[in-house]
């Protein structure tokens, strides 16, 4: 199996992993004062910085949906329209699956991105929402003649969401993680709200590293 | 702005075939250009060695394909990651923030009323990217940015727009694809240059659908 076959079950494993762990996590914690995260940075002055804090292992990503679904909750609760949320899928998604989602949450979509790899190498692609099949059709003929590489599909998204579609967006399946932190709701003192950033390129990592570990 | 659908039908299938020559999916070269620089004067961060390169095409629609190869040495990727760790960075610019790498093409129409391409598409290897459409005044995209997040490394490095062509052949339909390296900080979405202009680069392109 090749290298980038892996890693895209790993990712997808690691995704469901992560998920699985979560929920029992949270359970876990209903009564203490764990599910508080006083080590990642919120400061509302800078998503990079934000993006930056998190530890790059899977108990730092963990602890990180874990913030970001408090976070979740208290936007849900103000009922904020138009959020602006990032969300990293499980598993990669066809456009026909990423624009069933779309439509199924009322997503004002912004932009598409999509892996694409070549032997160890990571490709990524960054979609205007309006694409249609002949633009990722002929995107995936360039990659191979251009580049020799494979299309994988649609790793994560931004879009705009109202609070009352939020829950449902975290609770489809193929949602790792909708994280509204870049609205505007969180970054009061900051003029240009905008998204945070997606977690692909770190669950990725994460469960490479992981898989070297075990292979050494 | 007006956008010509003329050319979506099985007709412009045809016509592009005879066209662009044997194939709907022919491309045909345009505008290129390719930069050796002996020092760093454009910037530390900015890579000595590069190129970019223009196609124009048909695949069910009109695009251009613009691309850009270039080169990180080591002296690039080490000034590169003292941005990235903020603090008193290279230079007098962007300290005390940390700052990443930054690619952006952008077009610049003949007619600055009425920009007639429009990106749909960039694409990179490199790590960790942060991609951003830009719009300035309409529906058509003039700015396709990506910034690298990630831990660059010594290597060759692409970032390619493809651009939906609407041209129609009116005078000023015509424009250039700037092509300029950055280091930015804050924001996801917006970021802002803190140093700018480094090792900009420019390709022309003419009034005609399709053509170069």
């Amino acid at each position: 199996m090749a290298w980038s076959k892996k890693v895209l079950l790993a990712v997808t494993g690691l995704s469901c992993a992560l998920v699985f762990t979560f929920n029992v996590v949270q359970i876990g914690n209903a009564t203490s004062n764990e599910n508080k995260e006083s080590d990642l940075n919120f400061s509302k002055q800078n998503l990079i910085e934000q993006y930056k804090s998190i530890e790059k292992t899977e108990l730092g990503i963990k602890k990180y949906k874990r913030l970001i679904t408090e976070k979740n909750n208290e936007i849900k609760n103000k009922k904020v329209e138009d959020i602006n949320t990032t969300i990293t899928f499980s598993r990669p998604l066809e456009l026909k699956e990423l624009k069933e989602f779309v439509k199924k949450h009322s997503i004002n979509p912004q932009q598409f991105v999509a892996r694409a790899v070549k032997g160890d190498e990571r490709i990524t692609l960054a979609f205007k929402p309006h694409v249609d099949e002949k633009h990722v059709n002929m995107v995936k003929k360039q990659l191979k003649e251009e580049y020799n590489a494979e299309f994988v599909g649609f790793i994560d998204m931004y879009g705009f969401v109202d609070h009352e579609y939020l829950t449902a967006i975290e609770n489809d399946e193929v949602t790792f993680l909708a994280d509204t932190t870049g609205d505007k709701y969180f970054l009061k003192y900051e003029k240009d709200n905008g998204f945070a950033h997606a977690l692909s390129w770190l669950l990725e990592d994460v469960k490479k590293e992981k898989e070297e570990k075990i292979n050494n | 702005m007006l956008k010509k659908n003329l050319f979506t039908s099985p007709l412009a299938a045809i016509l592009a075939t005879f066209v662009l020559g044997g194939t709907t999916a022919a491309e045909t070269i345009g505008d290129s250009t390719s930069w050796s620089y002996s020092n760093y004067n454009n910037g530390s961060y900015v890579p000595r060695t590069g190129s970019l390169k223009s196609y124009f095409g048909y695949d069910g629609f009109y695009y251009i394909r613009t691309e850009s190869k270039f080169t990180l040495d080591s002296y690039n990727v080490s000034q590169i990651k003292e941005y990235n760790n903020g603090g008193d960075n290279p230079g007098t610019s962007c300290d005390n923030s940390a700052a990443y790498f930054t690619v952006d093409m952008t077009a610049v129409p003949d007619n600055s009323l009425d920009l007639e391409i429009s990106a749909y598409v960039s694409t990179t290897n490199l790590p960790d990217p942060k991609f951003d459409f830009e719009t300035d005044g309409g529906v058509d995209n003039q700015e396709s940015e990506v910034v690298a997040l990630g831990t660059v490394a010594p290597q060759q490095y692409f970032f390619t727009t493809n651009w939906e062509d609407f041209r129609d052949g009116d005078s000023g339909d015509s424009g250039e694809i700037q092509l300029n390296f950055a280091m930015s900080k804050k924001g996801f979405i917006d970021y802002n240059n803190c140093i700018n202009g480094g090792g900009y680069r420019a390709i022309t392109y003419g009034d005609n659908l399709g053509r170069p």
